[in-house]
């Protein structure tokens, strides 16, 4: 396969007094989708606040070579991480334009890759000069991936971006990570809708109670469903 | 930021001029025309005071009540570079005049400024988003400032003349106006201009205003949130020192409550001007000079009162005042 993107190494992450991560261990390759599965309380969000910097970690963070445990979150962001949280993280009195501008972290951002952002979610040109706060859910979903995008980016982390999405909305967005995944980003996803997770990942991760259970190529664990019980629980179809 | 064009938005320039016109009816035209001038002027003074709170406050949302403090400390600041250089108040020559303004202005600047970044890392930095821990925590460093004033430099009235030349008045028939009061004109068009390039064409204020709503989120585009909130705290700072410093100069006189007393002028005006918005801060204050100069040579004994019914026809008619880029 290609070059390994993202390591992440025996990661322990304390939040208060609670010790939420306790030996969270993955990898992934360039240019690929990585799924993040678990149950509810599992790690999967705290994992991704983890790499972001967001929730300071202890162990080994590599990205692209690197370690990235102790930067900034804006450090690591300027090394081409982006972020979805599953809270979307827009700013509800900025516009559509306005938040993009923000995000490109450019007066004048990139004519071309607006351009391509937009084709990819044309819901945001029609609302262009909208408040992000009156838009809808679906389309601040799209806002919240298409305002991690404006700047190029080697991976973004995305967590839970169908909850509450309509399947046609799904569909859309499966299509626009799909062309995504063609431009050369990486996307590390945090799903809990299984069949959204199957038809874009490769590479699997399983976390139960802040740890790392299973990690393996996504067509094993959509073909054996014991083994998706066993990991994941009747909850996830 | 661009706003597309509304009536409403040239209302509350209409309601100045709508208040010039209704001053005429009871004054007659000479009076009038130098009460209009120095009304400006006084009005450019508050916006002077104002306008680094309208970044901490109306802005970053912190209220900041140590930033009366920081008017008192630049009077004091102005006071100790006046004695330094005693000749240049009392020389005759004007532009010695104007380069010991400056020159008094720059120091509090410079103090006031270093302060505020003292108070962003030490005391504002653990309460960002937490009102009562502001109030609490600031007014604890106004306590301190003003105590540190009163061991300093005592707790009499120190005198802070206007230079002489500055004094004077330009006139024309029965048209005069003082050359200091130019001064401040020439200032807070300046500070104006300044601010409105610098928050509109960096985009600072909607950046400022995001970090403020999810910080995280600003940081995770790649920005240093920290170094902002401590820049721009720093930069409101250093305009309330140059705010408190010609206003010292302006009253000829600095003492220690000096600041608290045009907090509410200050406060006034960046509530009826709309939170975080520079263009209403800059109205609101020069309708808030209008009124205190007509009011003042009419009914000087309603001088307080008018600031405050002002405040609250203006809440009544538009709550969230004149052009709020943060509603809250
Ligand atoms: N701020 C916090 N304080 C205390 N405990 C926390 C905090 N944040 C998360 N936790 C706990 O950490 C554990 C992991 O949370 P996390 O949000 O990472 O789970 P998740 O896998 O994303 O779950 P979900 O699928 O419900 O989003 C949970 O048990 C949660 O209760
Ligand atoms: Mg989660």
């Amino acid at each position: 396969m290609t070059q390994e993107l993202l390591r992440v190494d025996d990661l322990h992450t304390f939040i208060g007094d609670y010790h939420i991560l306790q030996g969270v261990n993955f990898d992934m390759h360039e240019g690929g989708v990585a799924a993040l599965l678990g149950r509810n309380g599992a790690g999967k969000t705290t994992t991704l606040r983890s790499i972001m910097g967001l929730a300071p970690p202890r162990g080994r963070i590599r990205f692209d070579g690197r370690d990235i445990v102790g930067l900034s979150t804006a450090a690591i962001s300027r090394l081409g991480i982006g972020y979805v949280p599953e809270t979307l993280g827009l700013f509800s009195g900025l516009t559509v334009a306005e938040t993009l501008r923000l995000a490109a972290r450019s007066r004048a951002p990139d004519r071309a890759r607006i351009d391509w952002i937009t084709s990819l979610f044309p819901a945001l040109r029609k609302f262009w000069h909208s408040r992000s706060g009156n838009l809808s859910g679906g389309q601040k979903q799209m806002l919240a991936i298409a305002k991690a995008l404006v700047e190029p980016k080697r991976l973004i982390l995305v967590d839970e971006p169908t909850k509450g999405l309509a399947p046609s909305v799904v569909a859309e967005l499966i299509a626009a990570l799909k062309q995504l995944t063609q431009q050369s980003t990486s996307i590390l996803l945090v799903e809990q809708n299984f069949h959204f997770a199957a038809s874009l990942a490769t590479e699997t991760t399983v976390l139960e109670s802040g740890q790392t259970t299973w990690q393996g190529m996504m067509g094993d664990i959509a073909r054996d469903e014991a083994l998706r019980r066993q990991l994941l629980g009747v909850s996830v179809v | 930021m661009r706003r597309t064009f509304a009536i409403a938005d040239v209302l509350p320039i209409a309601l100045v001029v709508a208040v010039c016109v209704c001053a005429l009816a009871f004054i007659s035209a000479p009076i009038w025309l130098n009460l209009t001038i120095a009304g400006v002027s006084v009005g450019l003074m508050i916006f002077l005071m104002a306008s680094g709170l309208t970044l901490i406050f109306g802005l970053m949302d912190v209220l900041n009540f140590a930033h009366a403090g920081l008017i008192t400390l630049a009077g004091y600041v102005t006071a100790s570079v006046y004695a330094a250089m005693p000749g240049w108040v009392s020389s005759n020559d004007l532009s010695t005049n104007v380069l010991i303004v400056l020159a008094a202005a720059a120091a509090s600047m410079l103090v006031a400024g270093a302060l505020g970044y003292v108070i962003e890392r030490i005391i504002v930095r653990p309460v960002y988003g937490n009102h009562l821990k502001q109030i609490l925590a600031t007014t604890g460093v106004l306590i301190i400032i003003q105590q540190l004033a009163i061991a300093i430099w005592g707790a009499d009235l120190l005198h802070v003349s206007q230079p002489t030349e500055l004094k004077k008045a330009v006139t024309f028939g029965t048209f005069f106006v003082e050359n200091y009061r130019l001064l401040i004109c020439a200032v807070g068009l300046a500070q104006f201009v300044a601010m409105i390039w610098a928050l509109e064409r960096s985009h600072l204020g909607l950046l400022i205003r995001a970090a403020v709503e999810d910080r995280e989120s600003v940081e995770s585009m790649g920005y240093e949130v920290k170094y902002l909130f401590v820049g721009v705290f720093a930069a409101g700072s250093a305009m309330a020192g140059l705010g408190g410093a010609l206003w010292a100069i302006y009253q000829e006189v600095i003492f220690p409550e000096a600041g608290l007393q045009v907090m509410i002028m200050v406060f006034s005006v960046i509530i009826i001007g709309g939170l975080g918005s520079v263009l209403g801060c800059f109205v609101a204050s020069i309708l808030l000079g209008l009124i205190m100069n007509y009011v003042g040579f009419l009914v000087p004994s309603a001088v307080v009162a008018c600031g405050f019914l002002l405040l609250l026809f203006v809440l009544v008619w538009r709550p969230h005042g004149f052009y709020p880029v943060v509603r809250r």
